[in-house]
């Protein structure tokens, strides 16, 4: 008889389980995942029981891929000579980092993608640590080279929630959903959703990085692997975001009391003016109300309100364009640098190695259709395609016909 | 005793309720068929370690081309590398490849955003361009990164919009297709969800998958829709679905690229016949599997990443029960045509069942866009089957 109730309790079991398993639409949902996606019990390739030979493969097995959707690094075949990597996401294509731009100036110069991002190491996708000896551990930190991967900043077991108040926490009620949308659900009492993109805060560090708050606030409109030649991609930045980047480079802060550039400061009613007020070099003539460029982007007040402040924000269709307000709105890293990786030296934004972004109207390019635009000085290697798809296909028409760098969106010096 | 049974028959029954349910709802699993690895595609230096790579196979010659980050290299039928040029010898850059049937090469190319289909000789020199035109405005945004040749037809796919335009073999359009909207998804999604697999059967049925809604989909040249798969974790069901092909036997094998295998289904009723790889670094062991083809002789080709190579497998349905069902002469005839073509007896026959369709003649349904369901021609199109081999 115990056999027999032993039997039919494993087969109900095994029958609910089979039968009552939920159809899941998304992989993450604000937390930690399914487990087998990323675990195998009995065909491990890498520690920890991952599926792929360590975390980062790991991650990338679903997130390489075609042009679009959650996909944040493109197949090596997918971006031969002269193409450029297809994703546009805000954050930036690894691929870049696969990319090798040759070119001659005063002499032949290598541009190599390994100083295009952060170099996460894939082993199972060929990306390897940074091979320079400077880089050894993270700039203006300690945080080794070889340890760095995707799970350096992102928590792919993240606890971390956001309560039905605003609060984040890492208990407290369950994650229904994933925060980081501007479609996310906003979290009823006894709810919670994740917090964006599952980025890492005090309570969740890793070896070699000293995170010291709560993860970044932010929301990003649910489209946003997009080429942005019509429309902008708004992220709605807000609290904490350039003390997440600290974490690993504690002295590229200003906290570190070191000679840098701002971050994590107000801006000042001078600087929120420039902005507002810049079209492109020469043109002074814009609004505030329709100044925002997604190219340099900034933080919203310090906020840490996502479903009042930062989510009517977050939209990819131009319909919030408004900049910054002086001694409120705030620069930080992202405002120069993308996170993941770009088309140029430091993961800039904005090719800042040269002194003009645009030439003739046109992105410099080895096949520009201008021969000043053609310049191996300008062009650096580069056909137009590459050099469009780092500026996420904006186009170059939206500046002056001789663009300078974009420091100057905010200092207009030019 | 008695008591007990009063007691424990409702949870029988709900038990019992529960597994009918669960079975029903399970996908078939004959474990009839099985894929057996071959090899992977080698060089004279030994096996050739691409990673995620494009592969198309021409079902004409069986030769296997596959276009890796610098290089295009070509493979015969017995997975040796024969040529090899450089991927910037193309007009443009090539990113995709499809062979006519008389052997010409078609590549879709790139150039300062234009895109462009480029017929070359097999040497890989460039013959001349194929110009699509008449495409309407509603496709203004079509950039294409796929292309198949089937039926005298080319089939271009824009996988990120989700959109396909199909013309004749001259370029000349005949159907555009916004799967988007064909699926009666919401503009808001183009972009999120984008066609992770794509191929064209031999009778003209486009298949697709989409990762995320773990689907694949078959569309019928008369324009009929049919989707298959569900999203698990179980023998049979997606996890993120990559490449998905017809492998002409009453087969679609599907790519799991999470999951580490290949999935065999019905053709007919989409129901789920077998899987095979799974995660390993053994032979025939797969690492994040992607990109799918096939060959007029059933091997199925695999790229994977982790550059393990493209692995070779074939299907084996040489089951007693299967073979019961062969049609003995067409087997037999089948047998003797595979021991010529291949010369030796490495590669074992393949033989189908009835209800793989291998052999069955179900009347003539269309195999081209714009042909008739009955398999006559709608009208543009030109008289099927170019010379076999005869490369020019």
């Amino acid at each position: 008889m115990k056999v027999v109730k032993l039997t039919l309790i494993i087969a109900l079991a095994a029958a609910m389980t089979i039968a009552l398993a939920p159809s899941a639409k998304a992989f993450h949902s604000g937390g930690v995942a399914e487990c087998v996606g990323c675990h195998s019990m009995h065909e491990a390739a890498g520690g920890a029981l991952l599926t792929m030979s360590d975390a980062s493969s790991t991650c990338l097995d679903c997130h390489e891929g075609s042009a679009g959707s959650y996909h944040v690094s493109t197949a090596a075949v997918d971006m031969p000579a002269g193409s450029p990597p297809l994703q546009r996401t805000p954050g930036g294509d690894f691929g870049w980092l696969r990319k090798v731009f040759n070119y001659n100036v005063r002499g032949p110069r290598t541009e190599n993608g390994e100083q295009f991002g952060h170099n996460i190491i894939a082993a199972d996708f060929g990306y390897v640590a940074d091979s320079r000896v400077e880089h050894n551990n993270a700039p203006g930190g300690t945080f080794p080279n070889a340890n760095l991967s995707c799970t350096s900043c992102h928590d792919q077991h993240s606890k971390y929630r956001r309560l039905s108040d605003g609060s984040v926490a890492t208990t407290g009620a369950p994650i229904i959903a994933a925060g980081s949308y501007n479609t996310s659900p906003a979290p009823a009492a006894g709810e919670a959703v994740g917090v964006y993109r599952l980025l890492r805060g005090a309570l969740s560090n890793v070896t070699g990085t000293n995170y010291t708050t709560a993860p970044p606030a932010a929301i990003t409109p649910s489209s946003y692997n997009r080429a942005e030649n019509v429309t902008m991609t708004r992220v709605a930045y807000g609290a904490n975001m350039s003390k997440f980047c600290a974490g690993c480079h504690p002295d590229m802060h200003t906290d570190s009391g070191l000679l840098l550039h701002p971050v994590e400061q107000a801006m000042s009613s001078t600087v929120a003016g420039n902005y507002g007020s810049y079209v492109g070099s020469g043109d002074l003539t814009g609004t505030p109300a329709t100044s925002y460029d997604s190219l340099v982007p900034f933080v919203t007040d310090n906020t840490t309100d996502h479903e009042t402040v930062l989510k009517p924000l977050a939209a990819n269709d131009d319909s919030v364009l408004g900049g910054p307000a002086g001694s409120v709105d705030r620069v930080f890293c992202l405002s120069c640098h993308r996170a993941h990786a770009s088309g140029w030296e430091f993961m800039t934004r904005w090719d800042n190695e040269i002194e003009m972004i645009v030439i003739d109207g046109e992105w410099p390019g080895t096949d520009a259709t201008s021969t000043d635009a053609q310049a191996a000085k300008w062009s650096k290697g580069r056909t137009q395609a590459e050099r469009s798809a780092a500026y996420n296909d904006r186009l170059a028409t939206d500046y002056a016909t001789y663009q300078r760098v974009l420091c100057n969106k905010c200092h207009a010096k030019d | 005793m008695k008591s007990c049974h009063r007691t424990h028959l409702p949870h029988i029954l709900c038990a019992l309720i529960l597994l009918s349910v669960s079975y029903s709802s399970a996908p078939a699993q004959t474990g009839e068929a099985k894929g057996d690895f071959l090899y992977n595609l080698s060089s004279f230096q030994g096996d050739v370690p691409f990673g995620w790579v494009r592969i198309t196979v021409d079902r004409g010659q069986d030769e296997i081309f596959v276009i890796g980050r610098d290089d295009i290299s070509i493979f015969n039928e017995k997975g040796m590398e024969v040529y090899r040029f450089g991927r910037q010898e193309v007009p443009g850059i090539a990113y995709d490849v499809a062979v006519k049937e008389d052997g010409t090469i078609l590549f879709l190319t790139y150039e300062r955003y234009e895109y462009s289909i480029v017929s070359c000789n097999f040497r890989g020199a460039p013959l001349s361009e194929i110009e699509i035109r008449g495409v309407p405005a509603e496709f203004s945004e079509f950039k294409p990164n796929r292309i198949v040749f089937r039926n005298e037809q080319l089939y271009l796919a824009d996988t990120q919009r989700m959109m396909i335009v199909i013309t004749d073999g001259e370029g000349r359009y005949m159907k555009g297709l916004d799967i988007l909207k064909l699926l009666e998804l919401e503009e808001k999604d183009r972009g999120n969800k984008v066609l992770t697999g794509f191929s064209v059967d031999s009778s003209g049925n486009i298949l697709m998958t989409i990762a995320v809604m773990f689907k694949a989909f078959r569309l019928s040249p008369e324009g009929e829709v049919k989707q298959f798969g569900r999203a698990g974790s179980i023998p049979g069901s997606f996890n993120i679905a990559a490449g998905i092909v017809s492998d002409g036997r009453g087969n679609i094998l599907v790519v799991d690229t999470l999951r580490c295998v290949i999935m065999v289904f019905d053709e007919e009723d989409f129901g789920f016949k077998t899987e095979f790889g799974y995660r390993g670094l053994a032979p025939g062991k797969l690492i994040a599997p992607k990109e799918i083809d096939v060959d007029s002789k059933g091997r199925v080709y695999v790229t994977q990443a982790r550059r393990r190579g493209i692995s070779v497998f074939r299907i084996d349905f040489t089951t007693p029960e299967i073979m019961e069902e062969v049609i003995p002469d067409q087997k037999e005839d089948d047998r003797g045509k595979e021991k010529d073509d291949q010369g030796s007896t490495d590669v074992v026959a393949v033989s189908f069942s009835k209800n793989n369709k291998a052999f069955s003649a179900k009347g003539k349904p269309a195999t081209r866009w714009g042909d008739k369901a009955d398999g006559s021609r709608g009208g543009n199109g030109r008289a099927t089957g170019g010379k076999q081999g005869g490369l020019p």
